[in-house]
């Protein structure tokens, strides 16, 4: 088992190439997607969609690279990095962005420091809310998910 | 004339009708060769919010620290040290600096941000040169695909046998060879090609003609009238130059 995690280092899980998958997947750490997957992806680190994949659906992640293709709504706390040959359609949200020469991106996007600890709070709610203080913006959230 | 035209040039493209023009190297504006429309050439730096309608130019944009920009720009290259808000339509690089923010949409090939910078807007960043206006600037890239279309259009038409569509392919065929020859050609060669594009005209319109006679005939006579009527403004100007 070590020996697999040292070798794999960053990302315990790898969805191979020739993998097709549908449904819902959450990680604790890293992810490297090489073949097509739809649905929605969480996890608390990286995330690699890797050149030649497709992947369509929701997207939660630490930060995000894309080499392939991606479809769908995308959230980073982290960065997000588009390579050259990169193609994402959907929205974004992230507290910063790396777009590559080449690279395609349509959708409405969202980048700014506020962003990242806004979804590291988990809420999608809370991106309405300008979350200026940071340690009361989870309070704020909380009082909000209350409310609804 | 000559030697003018030797000395150091660069290339831009129209803001109006996305035309690619040849202009001096420290020229400050110029009219387009195609639309006739005047094209600003400089590079503005905003420094304070001034209250303008937009900010159209062939040359770079840079928001300064200070500067605010609360219209839509329309630019070569574009950076952002401050605010902006509007459409932004930039055909080279978009660059966030850190103490930058966008608020709008923005229309580019490529765009940097740079940690810090906040950006809110629908983007659309395609590696193919931005839609400025109508005529794209990537008017060789679109053409292509007409040339390659009407063909496979009139082919699947004539074994059909429906003759009603075919004066539009035509019509679009000969549309685009036209757009095509003007903004490639140079003064000097004007003439041979404006000959070459009639016979290359002639010979499509012809050859889709073939199944329905009447209408592409009619469709040849008022293109190669359209070119006769429009070509000779070109030599003129140079020679009054």
């Amino acid at each position: 088992m070590a020996d697999s995690q040292s070798i794999n280092g960053e990302f315990p899980t790898i969805i191979g190439a020739d993998a097709v998958i549908k449904g819902e997947l959450s990680f604790e750490k890293g992810v490297r997607l090489l073949g097509k997957f739809d649905g929605e992806i969480t996890t608390k680190g990286n995330l690699v969609v890797a050149d030649g994949a497709v992947l369509s659906g929701e997207v939660k992640a630490g930060s995000v690279q894309i080499d392939g293709q991606m479809s769908g709504n995308l959230e980073a706390t982290g960065k997000v990095k588009l390579a050259a040959s990169a193609k994402l359609e959907g929205d974004l949200r992230t507290a910063r962005l790396e777009v590559a020469d080449g690279a395609t991106f349509i959708g409405k996007c969202s980048v700014g420091p506020n962003n990242g600890k806004a979804t590291s709070g988990g809420g999608s709610s809370s991106g309405s809310a300008p979350a200026d203080k940071p340690k009361g913006g989870s309070q704020n959230q909380a009082v909000a998910a209350g409310k609804r | 004339m000559r030697g003018l035209r030797t000395a150091k040039t660069r290339e831009v493209v129209c803001t109006h009708c996305g035309g690619r023009n040849e202009v001096a190297q420290r020229a400050m504006s110029v009219f387009c060769a195609h639309c006739k429309k005047r094209l600003i050439l400089e590079d503005y730096n905003v420094k304070c919010y001034q209250a303008v309608a937009g900010y159209a130019t062939c040359g770079d944009v840079i928001v300064h620290k200070q500067g605010r920009v609360a219209a839509p720009i329309n630019a070569a290259n574009l950076t952002v040290k401050g605010t902006v808000n509007g459409e932004v339509r930039v055909r080279g690089r978009v660059e966030i600096a850190a103490t930058g923010t966008v608020t709008g949409k923005i229309a580019a090939p490529s765009i940097t941000v740079i940690d810090g910078a906040r950006l809110e807007a629908y983007c659309v960043i395609k590696p193919e040169p931005v839609d400025t206006n109508v005529k794209s600037a990537g008017v060789i890239t679109k053409q292509d695909e007409d040339d390659t279309k009407p063909l496979s259009r009139t082919r699947a038409a004539a074994a059909a046998s429906i003759p009603e569509k075919q004066p539009e392919t035509a019509a679009k065929s000969t549309s685009t060879t036209k757009a095509e020859v003007k903004p490639v050609t140079t003064r000097k060669t004007a003439s041979k090609t404006s000959t070459a594009a009639k016979t290359k005209t002639a010979a499509k319109s012809e050859g889709t003609s073939k199944p329905a006679a009447k209408p592409a005939t009619t469709e040849k006579t008022s293109a190669v009238k359209s070119i006769s009527t429009r070509r000779p403004r070109t030599p003129q100007s140079t020679t009054k130059k």
